[in-house]
């Protein structure tokens, strides 16, 4: 209900007029970190896509804990990145550092797989996986919305099962000026579960 | 609710410059988170070096760090200390000239409890992407520093030649609470 009077005499003497709704109160910080969207797996043979993706954000981040739907009971899924639908593959060079427990490895990707699909992970939990187990991760992707830079992307990534697991360390050059406005998640060899989500937050800058 | 997340201040350098530099850094955080995407003049296809100092130390501390990488295809492991006498900073790698044009490393460096009167670590994740198999560098590294003032500012600087205009510095402040 709105306040339309105030009776003299009352409790509410010498109130102090503002112009500013917030006077009196804490300063509003929007902070530094916005949801842009989260999509879920389908559970069906199909790929996943952040698309219309703002220019007004400095840095992307998307979040992710997923878990391959595979109709041959794979142990392990891939998951795959590509942007902007630029399936140039020369336009992509991946690069990581990966364990599993007892063996190191650092490896180059050049060129990605057909269609400029990079990977990100080869040991994203299959249908054949033990169940309810997930692979989670992190993508940043710095100053995305530049037209002069290519784009330099980092994550980490990973799962344990409970007998057996991998970490790994990555990066991604994606070779194009253009700024990012669609990034496409790609399983392999077929989607995500439904219980799979990908979060894609904005970072100002 | 309040943010936790804050941006304290994010440029990108329109000219080049030898170094980036976070000054007045407020104390109303319990954290800071150190972004940078930078590129190199210097000519040829070397790796070169960047060093992240804080409060602008020459004297008085020891800086040390523990990293894991992946420098041109092989992965390694090492550790420097006061091994390394006169080093107040901590070391990285970024592109220089001959790598892949336009294309810039991209390093997060996360530094707890900033204004603690003890001994200041940092964790750091950082990649320089080129178009080829090498050169190529990623590190994840563990650092420390023996100062125990509270950070008020933070440098990121080329030991030779100059960051290229359109390498881009942020920095943000988390809250606890």
């Amino acid at each position: 209900m709105a306040i339309t009077s105030i009776k003299t005499g009352s409790s509410f003497t010498n109130l102090i007029k503002y112009n500013d709704f917030l006077a009196g109160n804490p300063g509003y910080d929007p902070g530094a970190t916005w949801l842009i969207q989260r999509i879920a797996g389908t559970g069906t043979a199909a790929s996943l896509q952040f698309t219309s993706i703002p220019s007004t954000y400095k840095h992307l981040q998307i979040r992710y804990c997923i878990r391959g739907y595979d109709t041959s009971s794979r142990s392990d899924d891939d998951l795959r990145i590509r942007f902007n639908n630029d399936s140039t593959s020369a336009n992509y060079y991946g690069h990581f550092l990966q364990g599993n427990g007892s063996t190191v490895a650092a490896v180059a990707q050049s060129g990605a797989y057909a269609g400029g699909q990079v990977v990100i992970s080869q040991t994203v939990p299959g249908s054949g996986a033990t169940a309810n187990v997930m692979a989670t991760g992190i993508i940043d992707i710095h100053d995305y919305a530049s037209t002069t830079k290519n784009k330099t992307v980092r994550f980490i990534t990973g799962n344990d099962r409970n007998g057996s697991g991998q970490i790994r360390l990555g990066s991604v050059g994606y070779f194009s000026t253009s700024a990012i406005s669609s990034i496409q998640l790609l399983p392999d060899p077929d989607g995500f579960t439904t219980t799979s989500t990908f979060a894609l937050y904005g970072m100002v800058g | 609710m309040p943010s936790t997340y804050t941006l304290i201040k994010g440029e990108t350098l329109a000219s080049s410059a030898a170094s980036y530099t976070f000054s007045a850094i407020p104390s109303t955080y319990t954290d800071l988170v150190l972004r940078w995407s930078g590129r190199s003049d210097t000519a040829g296809t070397g790796y070169q070096n960047v060093k992240v100092t804080l409060n602008g130390l020459s004297s008085g501390s020891v800086t040390s760090q523990t990293w894991l990488q992946n420098l041109a295809g092989s992965a390694s492991s090492n550790r420097w200390n006061t091994s390394y006498p006169g080093y107040f900073w901590w070391e990285f790698n970024t592109t220089s000239a001959g790598w892949t044009s336009n294309t810039f490393d991209s390093y997060e460096m996360y530094l707890p409890n900033y204004t603690s009167s003890t001994a200041k670590p940092s964790s750091l994740f950082g990649v320089a992407e080129n178009n080829a198999t090498n050169p190529y560098w990623m590190i994840a590294s563990a650092n420390l520093t023996s100062t125990t003032s509270a950070i008020s500012s933070v440098q990121v600087a080329t030991t030779s030649g100059n960051f290229v205009s359109g390498s881009s510095f942020y920095l943000y402040g988390i809250k606890n609470s």
